[in-house]
């Protein structure tokens, strides 16, 4: 019976010349696995690196949020201090110029101009707390320019109540009047006469006197 | 590590432990060199086949499953890359089982190899190509029945068919030699 296997034959099978690979050819296949071995562990090292990178970057960048939500904050409240001693300044100013006129001019002390002064820098504090709830209220985000045009902006207020000491705009007539139709004639005029520093200066003043009366 | 089981060293190697390849790669050198070379008979021919053997090996062990049998995995890279050379070198030899195996004695011009280990050499070469590599394959692998159909991607009893009629001739070629 014929089968599929023979010991006879495997015997002599055995016995034929083994052919083997050359040492070269060993040597480049075994290199060959080895730089594979090297490229996957370089590919992992990598892929690590990598993510510590991410984690690295992260973390600084929270970091940086982090310290700069405070830097805002001091920024608002010298906002705030810088605004109200402005405003305290103007007021001081404003009252000790009125303390030199009766001296200087011999004058007698007009109350109503430091009346008028003193009820300006309240309107003034007043704008001044308004512009501080805004601020507050705000994006944490504070631009810079945006500060100082609001720091001119309150410097602009303070300015007409100052200059409503030294003259009445050039009308001092008008100063005993309460007669808002005889101040809107009065400006009408500057318009026409194209006299525009008094026609600025009157509307400022009339906007304090007549705000101030209405309150 | 020389110990060790295939599955456990492919498995070292892909932890990064090249040294668990080289233990391989000494396991199996000769015999998948044998089973190339006596089927392809020239040495030069067969260390180019051999090299692109081990470099798919080397390519493609990450898809072998953890499971999976790697001396059947190598030695059916080994035979698709042989198939591919019969196919392009000696296409007239590709054709179907099913001749009946000549009982006879051996070709006369072998008759007169007493020697039957030169003998055998001379007639494994007129063996059919796929009877060849079947008979090759058992003596270098020792592969079972079932994994060399799968290795050749042929049925079980194509498989033992083959391996019949291989002893057949070889036996009969082989009456009268001196052992």
């Amino acid at each position: 019976m014929i089968n599929e296997s023979d010991d006879r034959l495997t015997q002599l099978y055995q016995q034929l010349e083994k052919a083997a690979p050359s040492e070269m050819l060993d040597a480049r296949i075994k290199k060959a696995a080895h730089g594979k071995m090297r490229t996957r562990k370089q590919t992992v090292a990598v892929r690590w690196l990598s993510v510590a990178a991410v984690i690295v970057l992260s973390v600084g960048v929270v970091l940086r949020v982090v310290q700069e939500q405070p830097v805002e904050q001091d920024l608002r409240n010298k906002l705030d201090e810088v605004q109200t001693s402005e405003s305290d300044a103007v007021f001081e100013a404003e009252k000790s110029m009125m303390d030199m006129l009766p001296e200087k001019a011999g004058m007698t002390k007009d109350k109503r101009p430091e009346q008028k002064v003193q009820q300006a820098a309240v309107v003034q504090r007043n704008k001044v707390q308004k512009s501080r709830d805004v601020m507050g209220a705000m994006a944490p985000e504070i631009k810079k320019q945006e500060l100082l045009d609001i720091q001119s902006s309150e410097m602009k207020l303070a300015k007409p109540a100052a200059s409503a000491i030294v003259n009445w705009c050039g009308q001092d007539d008008l100063a005993d009047s309460k007669d808002r139709l005889k101040w809107d004639e009065r400006l009408e005029l500057l318009k026409l006469e194209n006299r525009l520093e008094q026609v600025e200066c009157l509307q400022t003043l009339m906007q304090e006197m007549f705000l101030q009366d209405e309150e | 590590m020389n110990a060790d089981s295939d599955e456990l060293l492919i498995q070292k190697y892909r932890s990064g432990n090249a040294a668990a390849f080289d233990c391989l790669y000494e396991r199996y050198r000769i015999p998948v060199f044998n089973y190339i070379y006596r089927q392809v008979k020239q040495k030069n021919l067969t260390e180019d086949i051999f090299q692109d053997v081990w470099l798919r090996v080397i390519r493609s062990v990450e898809q072998l499953k953890t499971d999976g049998n790697f001396s059947s995995w190598l030695y059916r890279i080994a035979h698709n890359r042989l198939v591919d050379y019969w196919r392009q070198h000696r296409p007239d030899e590709m054709d179907d089982d099913g001749d009946v195996p000549d009982p006879g004695k051996a070709p006369e011009h072998l008759q007169f190899i007493q020697n039957c280990i030169e003998r055998l050499k001379a007639l494994l070469d007129l063996l059919k190509p796929e009877q060849r590599d079947a008979f090759v394959l058992r003596q270098e692998s020792g592969l079972t029945l079932e994994q060399i159909a799968e290795v050749t991607s042929s049925g079980r009893e194509t498989v033992k068919s083959r391996l019949r009629y291989a002893v057949q001739r070889l036996r009969a070629g082989l009456e009268g030699c001196d052992d």
